[in-house]
């Protein structure tokens, strides 16, 4: 099992150095990756629920910082050598794909093939639609934009004619390190996304989801897979997962890793036993120091106890 | 003027950004080199696809010719100056220029506030409405109402900056009510515009903070000056409110050139005068490009530059 942790990306501990000793110490700590989300706006009144708590509402308030994400990943490429750069999930309606193709391929370029794209179609109307893109249509149109990235970074000349995008014979440069391109983690809850998945994905990556709704979401992307002729069998199964180390296991459904670190060490188990190879750890915490305590918590209480799994 | 009363001028270094000198070893031994010699500023380019077929004219050079292969590696400059700013402490990072039309301004604003942010308040945007039509009908902005475009962009990237719940309304852009953090460390983001032309000129003075010459002539650059003193009498803006900096080719020569000399390209004596000549417009920000061809050569004409030239301005 490989283990990402979530970076203070967002609210008020999302400074250069928390960043930084953060993602320094998630390699220290030889943890495999180190993820970031992305939100570039957040609406005072939203229309949308969000899946990711029971209440609907959005737990980052609008006033909350949230870095953008690739440039995030840049700062942290820099003062890093082997951790793998991660985002939980890249919502693609809110890049033009060519420019969001450019800039990974920068990140892999200068991280030296460091790169996890995990992206979605997002969720937030709001924002989708500041951004210019049809909400209604934000699957067919980001079905398209993998596609345009897809060109940008393994052919020799790109040119793409499509329903969004149409353009002729440029050159994309630099290409990403990793050939054809970073491995292309597509997030969702939905018939759609596991479709995407099968049709483009080099993994799976969901978020918050317990290990019994991962094993019906990885069953689910296999038999997407069987529709379009694909085995599957070189997926990599990933979960963005709620983590922390306490006395009492947590009744929220984004928690799936909270409790004792014996329950964590099971419920990790579970996740291996349905297929899952990839953990993004991400824990509400409110201090620098607090970070680290919970990473080193992990590195000595929990994963020397994952290895069979 | 004489020297003692003009202004002090900072001299910035491209990064090597574009050809095969652009890698994560160069970008990042280059960044810290210039930053410990004292240069004050960074700074790195934007394009994000290369056409095989470009119908704009280059406005750069005299063959009006692109002088950059479609496959060459030229990177995303945002992410570029992400990586700088881990590794320096004090340079300010520039963009020369940003194409607004390239992305998206809520976008924009976004990652060039995250930059600020993680960088402790060193961005300077320079920016430009770009001229090459395939690049930027590619990404979806219209070419022929650019101007308009990114009159527009720039006012939705201040919107974001500083307002605490952000709306727009606009003929290319409206949103109402977003929250859009973190904010520039200092408030606001140094505005720096490209261009020459009239429009260009006219821009400046609405909306910018300072003009950025791309390798003007020493003619261009008095004349540029000029114009924008008249425009700012128009519009009504103290000319003393806006920073005059440009960007230059450097090239250090042994013996003297001829009337065909470009700027900051010759003898020690001769990059002195232009200089003086600089200082004397107005310019307090000089962005110096050295060949990339070989990376150490690179670094020690900006080490001499730095040692031998600098001390004499």
């Amino acid at each position: 099992m490989d283990f990402g942790w979530h970076l203070p990306c967002y609210g008020p501990l999302a400074t250069r150095e928390n960043l930084i000793r953060v993602a320094q110490e998630a390699e220290a700590c030889a943890l495999e990756s180190v993820f970031v989300s992305d939100h570039l706006a957040l609406p005072f009144e939203a229309a949308t629920p969000y899946e990711g708590s029971r209440s609907g509402a959005f737990p980052i308030p609008p006033s909350a910082s949230f870095l953008e994400p690739l440039t995030a990943l840049a700062v942290v490429a820099a003062v890093t050598e082997r951790v793998s750069l991660g985002t939980t999930v890249l919502v693609l309606p809110h890049r033009h794909p060519v420019l969001a193709a450019k800039t990974i391929a920068t990140l892999d370029h200068l991280s030296g093939g460091r790169v996890i794209v995990g992206a979605g179609v997002g969720w937030l109307r709001e924002e989708i639609e500041m951004l210019g893109v049809p909400y209604d249509r934000r699957g067919a149109w980001s079905d398209e934009a993998l596609d345009v990235m897809k060109r940008c970074w393994a052919d020799e000349r790109s040119k793409h004619a499509g329903e969004f995008f149409r353009f002729g014979d440029v050159g994309c440069y630099p290409k990403p390190v990793q050939e054809p391109y970073p491995p292309l983690w597509i997030g969702g809850r939905s018939a759609a996304a596991y479709r995407r998945v099968a049709r483009f994905g080099d993994g799976f990556h969901a978020a918050w989801s317990p290990p019994d709704l991962m094993r019906d979401q990885i069953r689910e992307v296999f038999t997407a897979c069987g529709e379009v002729g694909r085995l599957g069998t070189d997926l990599t199964f990933s979960v963005r997962a709620g983590f922390a180390v306490r006395d009492q296991p947590s009744s929220r459904p984004t928690a799936s890793l909270v409790g004792p670190a014996a329950f964590v060490i099971e419920q990790i188990a579970r996740y291996a036993g349905v297929g899952v190879g990839h953990i993004v750890l991400e824990a509400p915490l409110r201090s620098l120091e607090e970070h680290l305590s919970l990473m080193h918590r992990f590195i000595e209480e929990i994963r020397p106890f994952t290895e069979d799994a | 003027m004489s020297p003692s009363e003009c202004p002090s001028v900072e001299f910035g270094c491209h990064l090597p950004v574009f050809g095969p000198a652009a890698t994560r070893a160069n970008l990042l031994t280059f960044a810290r080199e210039m930053e410990g010699l004292g240069y004050e500023s960074l700074w790195a380019s934007d394009h994000i696809v290369v056409p095989h077929a470009i119908s704009s004219r280059y406005p750069y050079n005299a063959t009006g010719k692109f002088p950059l292969p479609p496959d060459a590696t030229f990177l995303e400059p945002l992410t570029a100056l992400g990586m700088v700013a881990a590794v320096t402490e004090r340079a300010k990072l520039g963009t020369t220029v940003l194409v607004l039309p390239h992305r998206h301004p809520v976008l924009a604003a976004k990652a060039l506030a995250t930059l600020d942010h993680l960088s402790e308040g060193r961005v300077i945007l320079g920016a430009g409405v770009g001229w090459m039509r395939e690049e930027i009908e590619l990404l979806g902005a219209p070419f022929d109402q650019r101007g308009a475009w990114s009159d527009e962009a720039i006012r939705v990237m201040r919107a974001c900056w500083g307002d605490e719940r952000t709306s727009f309304q606009g003929r290319f852009f409206t949103f109402s009510d977003m929250g859009c953090f973190p904010k520039p460390v200092r408030g606001d983001i140094p505005i720096w515009m490209g261009g020459h032309a009239r429009p260009a000129l006219r821009r400046i003075v609405a909306l910018a903070d300072g003009w950025h010459a791309a390798f003007p002539t020493a003619e261009g650059l008095e004349a540029g000056v000029r114009e924008l003193r008249e425009e700012c009498a128009r519009q009504h803006r103290p000319f003393e409110e806006l920073t005059i900096t440009l960007r230059a080719g450097l090239a250090l020569r042994t013996s003297p050139g001829g009337p065909d000399r470009k700027a900051l390209q010759g003898t020690p004596e001769e990059i002195v005068g232009d200089l003086r000549r600089y200082q004397a417009l107005g310019v307090s920000h000089v962005l110096m490009e050295a060949s990339y061809r070989d990376p150490a050569q690179m670094i020690r004409t900006f080490e001499t530059f730095a040692s031998d030239i600098r001390p004499l301005v």
